[in-house]
């Protein structure tokens, strides 16, 4: 920063392209209206799901209160998101503290194996889930979803201990040897707190895709095992309704507001950029 | 987030520094950071997530590839093997329409992604402090929204009496509505708008990795905005577009959601085909056959793109 001050860098100027401004001014348009309209939306006064709202009111928020329904989808929503992050916290980054601290034959191949479900269409793990799931009668079940999500999940939280692993200075641990102390106690007391903030990120995005689910939900969801994106989803095809637009932007309000706090803790957007895409 | 902006530069310098250490401990072999426990089986921490990842990953896709090759007729395994899922898939021109679109709207809406992203990834990495944080923020944070709840946005501006339609008949464009909802075009932008933050984090994460002084030192040479550009920036940036097209395309054209939704049935994606044979026809193995179809265009896509983007010049990281 210090440097970055005596020396102003001339390759960052104030003014670029009017077409490159235009272009990027019209990606956050498209990003972000649809969220705008939606939250817009459901403070409307009228029973309709047009935009411009007509007048002002809560009464989608307080009917979504006396909805059953979603109330159900929004509890079972939460409870899938925990468990999975839980879960996918204490194997990915088990699985990365395993990959990185010891080199064996296939070591190579076992981590692209554990990454692999990121290449894989979702679709594809669903139906196979399906077809697998209905042959142990994990069909429409709380344990089917969570372990789907799992799977969806646990590569995430890998690759990003793995980055803030990538990031450690293995010295740190090795001074710490020198200094006396236990292979057990390097590793709870500087390894753990050195990839501390990797599985906080991983464990956090972990909890939002698991809530955000729907393809994986879908298919191993029942009539009575709805998650919110499965009951949303089941509501767009025909129904009309703000009280649509009012459970969404509980859920766009719930989740930006998650964000900020990763933001300002863990930096959500500098462990996307550092994992890339 | 002003030190993000020298993070690049930090970088480079921690890694020389780092280099340098190792060399001038490379004559004590015990102390070099590659130098790990070396061990003939993978450690005991590792076993719960590869038992996991067989019984849950591995097992699940042997059996629907099994099952796209069974004859059994409700896909039950060991009443023989048969290719006739995957002939009648290929055989029809109904379903080859189909997949003909799937990858149709797969690359216009990579394209059109592409065309968004990058003015917008390389005007973001010019601003700096706040506003370069907010933007970046602004571009990811659509990503942790459930789709569906994305989807009812566009059914709300692209409606035949919505915003987007007052805005055309405002400007004097058109008279009456243009019917956008439940066509092509809608599938289309809801993708766009879907997969934007991909592409934008792949391109963002290729600018940023372009060190400062190959552009200072063209600078210096004398190069012009044009030509840094075009003979630097460009061409570093390209594994990056190359894996962000390669994920965009990918995820677009297994989508299903916004298809179905958007395009009211009308836009019948190969996703959807999979989607009605497991959820409405319930014909099992002729859906793990079209999933397995879809699975195998999308895996040569990628490799494609791995081996092109072994020959771009920043490709080698």
């Amino acid at each position: 920063m210090k440097r970055a001050m005596k020396h102003p860098r001339k390759d960052t100027p104030a003014r670029s392209h009017p077409l490159i401004v235009m272009a990027a001014i019209a990606t956050l348009v498209i990003l972000l209206a649809p969220l705008a309209v939606v939250v817009a939306i459901s403070f409307t006064s009228n029973a309709m799901l047009n935009f411009p709202p007509q007048g002002f009111s809560l009464r989608w928020y307080l009917a979504l209160a006396d909805n059953l329904e979603f109330g159900r989808a929004i509890v079972t929503s939460l409870q899938l998101a925990v468990a999975t992050a839980i879960t996918s916290m204490l194997l990915g980054a088990s699985a990365a503290v395993g990959l990185r601290a010891h080199r064996f034959p296939g070591r190579d191949a076992l981590e692209s194996f554990l990454l692999s479900p990121l290449m894989l269409p979702q679709l594809v793990l669903a139906i196979a889930l399906l077809m697998y799931f209905s042959r142990l009668g994990l069909r429409a079940s709380f344990v089917g979803m969570w372990l789907g999500h799992v799977v969806v999940t646990v590569p995430y939280v890998i690759r990003m201990v793995l980055v803030s692993l990538a990031r450690v200075d293995p010295n740190i641990e090795r001074a710490a040897r020198i200094a006396g102390a236990g292979p057990l106690r390097v590793f709870f007391q500087i390894t753990l707190r050195l990839l501390l903030p990797g599985v906080a990120a991983g464990t956090c995005f972990a909890f939002i895709m698991s809530f955000d689910n729907l393809v994986v939900s879908l298919f191993l969801s029942g009539p009575r095992m709805k998650t919110l994106p499965v009951e949303i989803y089941g509501y767009l095809e025909y129904a009309d309704d703000p009280l649509l637009a009012a459970v969404s932007s509980v859920v766009i309000v719930g989740i930006v507001l998650l964000l900020i706090v990763m933001e300002k803790t863990v930096g959500f957007t500098r462990a996307l950029v550092q994992q890339g895409a | 987030m002003n030190s993000a902006a020298n993070r690049p530069v930090r970088n480079s310098d921690a890694r020389h520094v780092c280099a340098a250490a190792s060399t001038s401990v490379a004559d004590e072999p015990t102390h070099k950071p590659t130098d790990k426990p070396r061990r003939a089986w993978p450690p005991a921490i590792l076993v719960p997530v590869v038992v996991a990842m067989l019984v849950l990953l591995a097992g699940p896709l042997i059996l629907i590839a099994l099952t796209s090759v069974s004859s059994g007729p409700a896909g039950e395994l060991g009443r023989g093997w048969t290719l006739a899922h995957f002939g009648r898939f290929l055989s029809d021109p109904y379903y080859r329409a189909v997949m003909l679109t799937t990858l149709r709207i797969g690359a216009i809406v990579t394209l059109c992604s592409l065309l968004l992203a990058y003015p917008f990834a390389w005007w973001t990495l010019r601003q700096r402090g706040w506003l370069r944080a907010a933007l970046l923020f602004a571009a990811l944070a659509p990503l942790m929204v459930t789709v569906s709840i994305r989807t009812l946005g566009w059914i709300v501006l692209l409606a035949d009496k919505g915003p987007l339609n007052a805005l055309l008949s405002l400007s004097g464009v058109v008279t009456g509505p243009v019917r956008m909802i439940y066509t092509e075009f809608a599938v289309v932008l809801g993708l766009i708008e879907a997969l934007l933050p991909f592409m934008i984090l792949a391109v963002f994460t290729a600018l940023q990795s372009i060190p400062r002084d190959v552009l200072r030192a063209a600078e210096i040479a004398g190069a012009t905005p044009r030509q840094r550009f075009f003979k630097i920036v460009l061409p570093l940036s390209l594994p990056g577009v190359a894996a962000g097209s390669v994920l965009v395309f990918t995820l677009a054209a297994s989508s299903f959601v916004t298809p179905r939704i958007l395009g009211g049935g009308r836009t019948p994606t190969v996703a959807n085909l999979v989607v009605d044979q497991f959820l409405v026809t319930l014909n099992w193995p002729f859906g793990a056959a079209i999933g397995v179809l879809l699975f195998v265009v999308i895996g040569a896509v990628m490799a494609l793109e791995r081996a092109v983007s072994r020959r771009l010049p920043g490709g080698a990281q």
